[in-house]
């Protein structure tokens, strides 16, 4: 028996290029970078003062804020319109979707709201001196459950009318790659048919100014998988995918975007924030993603890197790319679009993830901005004007703090390897690099 | 066009290559440390609730709360790897090994391999790591947060620093769902191991106590009307805490000779959003299809830790089936009045009482404040929140499973 497949039937982003996947492939495929001075808080005493926030009037626009069920904390605006592009090109809006469910992740959604409940606490402490003033000092906190990260979830289960299994990942900066495994695996088990994946997040001063705190912060642009990068900026806004089991959504007639045909998870277990030295760690998890989905190394086309532009990072993935796909990097090309849209945080795996079906479609891939791409001659890093190039299979990778490892294998709409689908077995992976040495 | 349910309910059309069992037990609560030593408290009708201080502002007299008050966290943990950890990793940690320890894993090896998973959640508790963060700048104190603290405000840094101490460089996992977490995360590990991506998972739930996230526990009594529970005796004791349960594959714990606790079933799990509550009419259908077996031989009953009357209502509606349409209705236990609201926890808490008394069954039944569960072989443990979530698990004792396997 085969197990169930999973395409994706609908798409929707919020990132500083705009609203829509269009904005953000054309920002991409033209080669743009979003990144700015700062806005939503005084950057200037940074660092770095620049990020690539989403276009200031979305958060006037009061049409928008209706769209997306008038939630009252910002990432959860995001992933609300978000989401609602992505129902809406799959034919979904104003359908019932009760058995559908949603798996969203997410670093940073709330943490406004947790900020504003947290200065209103520490007044408080100063007015409580007699429990008489108590009633007084417990007026003006903002609502509780928006200062929690799980509001961004229930605000979209509520608002779409989803009954489905719905949970929240955090796990920091894979969050939402690793939400949209999660959900792919709930449609692949039967739970569901139909599932909203994906993730909002948005800037804040606190990761602003801890980022800068550990230098990982650039003060100039960011050139990952160059010899001379210095770091990221920080992005902001939302990626949601409509996934739908393969039948169904032929039943019912949908266009599809691409498939999700594997994914996989690991911890490397070497550093609380840093990336693991050899690679084997992130390796590890593409590993599992290739041998969940039944795709060999060598039939990979492109991977989205996670390429933050940061010291560690960028010469660790080298390693884990050189480590997998070894016999196959003269044709395997890699790029990152961080310096485009900014590292969003918990949503750039859902940003990246749709990035990535838009170079599976238009088999074109966006060049990776200011890079050299000198890091490491023996990757194919897509730097300059970008670069016309058949993709048939693409990874989107991220990795996170608490060593979170997350990959996803994407394929072309329509390929279909033999009648039936694949029969990949789910499989034990062990480390790649350990098995060589 | 609707989407449509015809797959909702179907079970499971895959054959899940491996049976699940829990195979080890970790805790912390503010009763004990240790499994043991919790159901030894538990059975002895010990209390593990103080008063609130004047410091932690109660909310009205004769609130309680659940502290944990000392636990041995160096036990797995040097001075030097203690002091970048906050108090969540230090419980969740510490537990993770507990757990290790009590499935014979041997967790001072240190390097327990790319086999094993590592899964976690929690309602809320990153929240006292974020307020100390963040405090500085929430005082509009400038260049003054301490950049060691950074990684305390990532939610999944439990998993990193477990994973680091413990070798865990399986699959890995946070979820911050609210007070669900715990049971999606159950359910989450479950499918690892049941689709066989890894032979053993850790899996489990933590919450941390603070100020700030007392008052935010109060804040949120208020909203829902509940702030009156506080004043009466047990009915809302808020309480901190981890709780780890080892996963691993049936076929596995046989390998390595061990006796697991009972076999962990498909859970089911879900929303109810405004005018959908017919929903809960079908959970248990759903359930018993996932778990390809009727309902007619649960025998335990754990219900969650509803406080509000929406909830309550809601999980009358789930479970009064059960309740009705067995002849011998099923003997209830309700752990809220011995652990305290927990917040995700409260889920784990269930499931590892289950386990505990499935396993003990089968030798007469284990002594404590519960009915007697001696013959029992199948339990059924529900979550619902206050915000629509709910899940359903099913445990089954290792007996049941291996006759049902042999029919």
């Amino acid at each position: 028996m085969s197990r169930r497949r999973v395409v994706v039937t609908g798409m929707g982003a919020v990132s500083c290029f705009g609203l829509g996947v269009e904005a953000l492939w054309n920002g991409l495929r033209s080669g743009r970078s979003g990144q700015a001075r700062i806005r939503a808080f005084d950057g200037s005493g940074y660092r770095s003062p620049y990020a690539a926030e989403v276009p200031a009037e979305l958060w006037q626009r009061e049409d928008l804020a209706l769209l997306a069920g008038e939630p009252e904390e910002a990432a959860t605006l995001l992933a609300s319109l978000a989401a609602h592009q992505a129902f809406a090109e799959a034919g979904m809006l104003g359908m019932p979707k009760r058995a559908a469910g949603c798996v969203v992740g997410t670093l940073c959604s709330s943490s406004q709201e947790f900020e504003r409940y947290c200065r209103r606490f520490m007044a408080r402490d100063a007015l409580v001196a007699d429990r008489a003033a108590e009633a007084v000092a417990d007026a003006g906190f903002p609502d509780p459950d928006r200062a929690v990260v799980s509001y961004q979830l229930e605000h979209l289960v509520q608002h779409f009318g989803l009954q489905g299994p719905s949970t929240l990942i955090s796990t920091a900066c894979s969050s939402s790659t690793d939400a949209i495994g999660h959900a792919a695996d709930i449609i692949r088990s039967g739970e569901a048919p139909m599932m909203l994946a994906g993730g909002a997040d948005i800037l804040t001063e606190v990761v602003h100014a801890a980022f800068n705190a550990v230098f990982s912060i650039t003060n100039g642009t960011a050139r990952p998988f160059d010899a001379s990068r210095c770091g990221f900026f920080i992005g902001e806004g939302a990626g949601m995918l409509v996934l739908e089991e393969l039948e169904h959504a032929l039943d019912r007639g949908a266009a599809i975007h691409g498939e999700v045909l594997g994914y996989g998870l690991s911890n490397t277990a070497f550093h609380l924030t840093a990336t693991s030295e050899d690679g084997s760690g992130e390796a590890l998890a593409v590993a599992r993603c290739l041998a969940d989905a039944g795709v060999s190394a060598e039939e990979i086309d492109y991977i989205n890197a996670h390429g933050t532009a940061t010291r560690h990072n960028d010469l660790t993935e080298t390693r884990a790319i050189r480590s997998l796909f070894l016999s196959s990097l003269s044709r395997l090309v890699v790029s990152s679009i961080k310096p485009n849209i900014g590292h969003c945080m918990g949503a750039s795996g859902a940003l990246e993830a749709i990035a990535t079906l838009c170079c599976i479609k238009e088999d074109f891939i966006p060049p990776t901005l200011n890079s050299s791409g000198d890091l490491d001659s023996a990757l194919r890093i897509v730097v300059g004007s970008g670069l016309s190039h058949v993709t048939h299979y693409a990874i989107s990778q991220s990795f996170g703090f608490g060593g979170a490892c997350s990959s996803l294998l994407l394929g072309k709409a329509g390929l279909l390897r033999a009648a039936g689908g694949r029969q990949a077995p789910r499989q034990h992976v062990t480390n790649p690099l350990r098995e060589a040495a | 066009m609707n989407i449509s349910d015809a797959m909702v309910g179907e079970g499971l059309a895959v054959p899940e290559a491996q049976q699940v069992c829990i195979s080890g037990i970790g805790a912390i609560s503010p009763l004990a440390e240790g499994w043991p030593h919790i159901v030894a408290g538990l059975a002895a009708g010990q209390s593990c609730f103080e008063p609130w201080t004047a410091e932690q502002d109660p909310p009205c007299p004769g609130a309680r709360l659940g502290l944990v008050r000392q636990f041995s966290r160096e036990r797995f943990f040097s001075e030097r790897q203690l002091r970048l950890m906050d108090r969540a990793m230090a419980l969740s940690c510490t537990a993770v090994g507990l757990a290790l320890e009590n499935a014979g894993l041997c967790p001072d090896d240190g390097d327990l391999g790319d086999e094993v998973a590592i899964m976690m959640g929690s309602m809320r508790g990153e929240l006292p790591s974020l307020y100390r963060f963040g405090g500085p700048m929430f005082r509009d104190i400038r260049g003054a947060l301490n950049p060691a603290l950074f990684p305390t405000i990532a939610r999944n840094i439990s998993c990193g620093q477990a994973a680091i101490r413990f070798g865990l460089r399986g699959w890995s996992s946070m979820i911050a769902a609210g007070e669900i977490s715990g049971a999606h995360v159950l359910a989450r590990a479950r499918e690892l191991v049941a689709c066989g991506r890894n032979p053993i998972a850790v899996v489990g739930a933590f919450e941390a106590l603070s100020p700030i996230s007392l008052h935010h526990i109060r804040a949120r009594a208020r909203k829902f009307g509940r702030e009156h529970l506080f004043a009466l005796g047990n009915e809302h004791v808020p309480t901190e805490g981890a709780c780890f349960l080892v996963l691993e594959s049936l076929q596995h714990a046989r390998a390595r000779g061990i006796q697991p606790y009972a076999v962990l079933e498909p859970a089911v799990h879900g929303y109810v959003t405004p005018g959908g509550e017919a929903v809960l009419d079908q959970v248990l259908a759903r359930q018993a299809a996932r778990r390809q077996a009727s309902h007619a031989d649960i025998d335990l009953l754990l219900p969650g830790t509803a406080l509000h009357s929406a909830e309550a209502a809601a999980e009358e509606r789930l479970l009064g089936q059960l309740r009705q349409r067995q002849a011998a209705p099923p003997q209830e236990i309700r752990l809220r009045h011995w652990i305290g609201d927990a917040g995700a926890l409260s889920s784990l808490f269930q499931t590892a009482l289950a386990a505990h008394l499935l396993q003990q069954a089968a030798a007469g039944g284990a002594a404590g404040p519960w009915p007697d569960a001696a013959g029992c072989s199948a339990a059924l443990t529900s979550t619902v929140t206050d915000r629509g979530a709910y899940c359903v698990n099913t445990l089954r004792s290792v007996a049941a499973s291996a006759s049902q396997e042999a029919s």
